[in-house]
This record gives structure tokens, sequence and C-alpha cells, in this order.
């Protein structure tokens, strides 16, 4: 019971609301020894009748963000850059371990889980989004996304 | 039908039965040679050189990786310690993770060793300084990877790359593969079948 009102707590946290782009569940993967890198993922809402998309990222914990995707073709994983992620009107965009994600590369010191990471994200509007996620090692942070899609 | 007839019948079949009971006591034998000789490995780790030979009486769970995969690597890694996790301590004990690395040139032995066990104490982490051979390896086993140019990325290069987590048994032979993303049931059914439980 105390879990689960620390986790909606956590929710609302998490949750920022700006005019055009809603995130959720934003969080940043704990870094294993000698990883210079990391991703974010998170829920992209959009409730505006306008399609966006996000076309850039900023954290200070990491030289360089940039926005990643993955596939899968015949069984082979492919990682590579995306101009934008795109959010549909009236529609949502899930960044989620093994699809999109925003990269941080070259980090400044190592991602421990219970750290909280500020996030940059520039709208193809223009709009900036100014957020704070938290550091989850892999599992916490699947199980989070698990229980809130299923 | 004359006698000889009747002879030579007899003896195709006797001959087809042997012939049967033959390769049903040589194929398992066969296959385990087969095998062998496909999944041999000769890796580097910061504690000195292994091969499968250094595993015999443990489950081997090996996966070809690079430490620079943000997601698909330490997504699966960590699928396979929280299932292994689910297992009683000491039967954990049965277990060798073995995170093969496919990029040498910026993985180095000491921080694959510190990659691998900040996943399972169990696990250790190994590559070796030899593209050539890691394409080879990776190849053998039904895997593949390939180095790829990130234009324009300050990640220099991606590597694209299969990730199945293969299971040898406490003798080194093939138990079997575990798909990526596989389901936590999925993963110890393998597990336990590879100990032979």
């Amino acid at each position: 019971m105390k879990l689960k009102l620390l986790m909606i707590l956590m929710l609302i946290i998490s949750s920022v609301s700006a005019s055009s782009l809603m995130v959720n569940n934003a969080y940043v993967r704990a870094t294993p020894p000698g990883v210079p890198n990391s991703a974010a993922f998170m829920m992209l809402m959009n409730h505006s009748a306008k399609d966006i998309s996000v076309v850039a990222a900023s954290s200070s914990v990491a030289k360089t963000l940039e926005l990643h995707t993955h596939d899968m073709v015949n069984g082979v994983m492919r990682m590579y850059q995306v101009e934008k992620i795109d959010v549909a009107k009236n529609g949502h965009t899930m960044l989620k371990p093994g699809g999109f994600h925003i990269m941080f590369l070259g980090l400044k010191s190592p991602l421990t889980e219970g750290q909280n990471v500020d996030l940059e994200l520039t709208l193809s509007n223009g709009e900036k989004i100014k957020l704070k996620a938290p550091v989850k090692n892999v599992m916490s942070g699947m199980k989070m996304n698990h229980g809130h899609h299923h | 039908m004359s006698s000889k007839v009747i002879k030579t019948f007899l003896f195709a079949f006797l001959a087809l039965g042997v012939l049967f009971v033959g390769v049903k006591v040589t194929k398992p034998m066969f296959e385990e040679h087969r095998d062998a000789v496909r999944y041999k490995f000769n890796l580097e780790t910061v504690d000195g050189p292994i091969t499968q030979e250094d595993f015999k009486g443990k489950v081997v769970a090996l996966y070809f990786g690079y430490m620079y995969c943000p997601d698909v690597c330490p997504t699966s890694l960590s699928s396979l310690s929280e299932a292994l996790k689910t297992l009683p301590q000491e039967e954990q004990e049965n277990f060798k993770g073995l995170f093969v690395s496919v990029d040498p040139k910026r993985d180095s032995l000491e921080h694959l060793k510190g990659y691998a066990a900040y996943f399972h104490k169990n696990f250790i982490g190994a590559t070796i300084d030899d593209e050539k051979y890691l394409h080879e390896l990776t190849e053998r086993y039904g895997g593949y990877f390939r180095k790829v140019a990130l234009e324009g990325s300050k990640m220099g290069y991606s590597v694209n790359h299969t990730s199945d987590i293969f299971l040898f048994d406490k003798n080194g032979n093939y138990s079997s593969k575990i798909p990526h993303m596989a389901r936590q049931e999925d993963i110890i059914k393998a597990l336990r079948k590879a100990e032979g439980r």
C-alpha cells in the first residue's frame, strides 16, 4: 500500500505538463561501471490538435544527447540516430527499451539509482520542456513501464 | 521365391537394422562432437585466457554484445540475471554468465569484468583483440555483428548484432538458445533444462 502511494506520487512528480506535449514516466538508466553512455525512456503524449516532434535534447550530466531508435531485422538489432521523434496529434509515442530512446553520450560521472537527472527537450514548434528524470536500474525501469501499460 | 532371394532379403533387412542401431548410437556422439567444434572459443579476460574447457561443471550462458550498447545488451543481461536470481542461491552457483564483447576497441578487459559483474556476481566479461576471430566465432554460433558508422553521431559507430543467449550444460554441450526479449518463465525453463532438471 505504502509502495503504491509512493509510486503514484512518483508518477505525479515525473509528469511534466507543457502546453502541447506531456511527458510521463521519464527515467534514465543507471550505468554499469565503465560505460560512459546511458539512455532515457519516457512516454510522450500530445494532447494538442497538431503533430509535434521532439527534435533535440540536452542535459547537464552528459556532453551530448541524441535521439536514437532500434529495429530488429532477421534477428539482428540495429541502433541508429534519428532526426526527430514524432508524436501525432492526440496521440502518444513511447520511448522504451528496444525502440526510441534519448541517448546520453559522454557522461560526466556514472549514473546511480536514486539520482535525479535534468533533461530538456526541444520540440519542433520551438517549445522547450524541462524535466527531472530519476535514474533507475534496468529492471526496475522496465517493471515500472510494464506496470503502467498493461 | 527361391531361397536365394529370401536370403538376400533377409541379409538386406539385417544390414538395415544394424545400420539403424549404429546411427542411433553414434548420432548423439557425432552431434556432441560437432557442437564441441562449433561452439569452442578462445577468449581473453582480465584474469587470463579462457576456453570452453574452463567451464566444465558449470552451466554457461553466453551472450555477444558491446558495452556501449545502451539498451539491448543491458536488457538481455538483466533479464538473464533476474531469472537466475529466482533460483535458490546455491543453485545459482551452478551457472556462469559469459558476456563476450564484439567491440574490443572500446571495451577493455578490465571494464568488461566490472560490467559483467554489475549484472550478476557469476557473470564474467571477455573478448579478444581480433575482430576477424570474433566474426568467425559469432558466425559459428549462428549469430552476427557488424560495426556501422553513425554519420553525425558523437557515438562514432554502433554495432548491429544478434541478441540471443546460448546455454551450455555442465559438460559443455549446447543446450538451447534464449531469444531476445524472452519471457522470464521461458528463461527459467531454459536454465533448468541446461541444468538437467
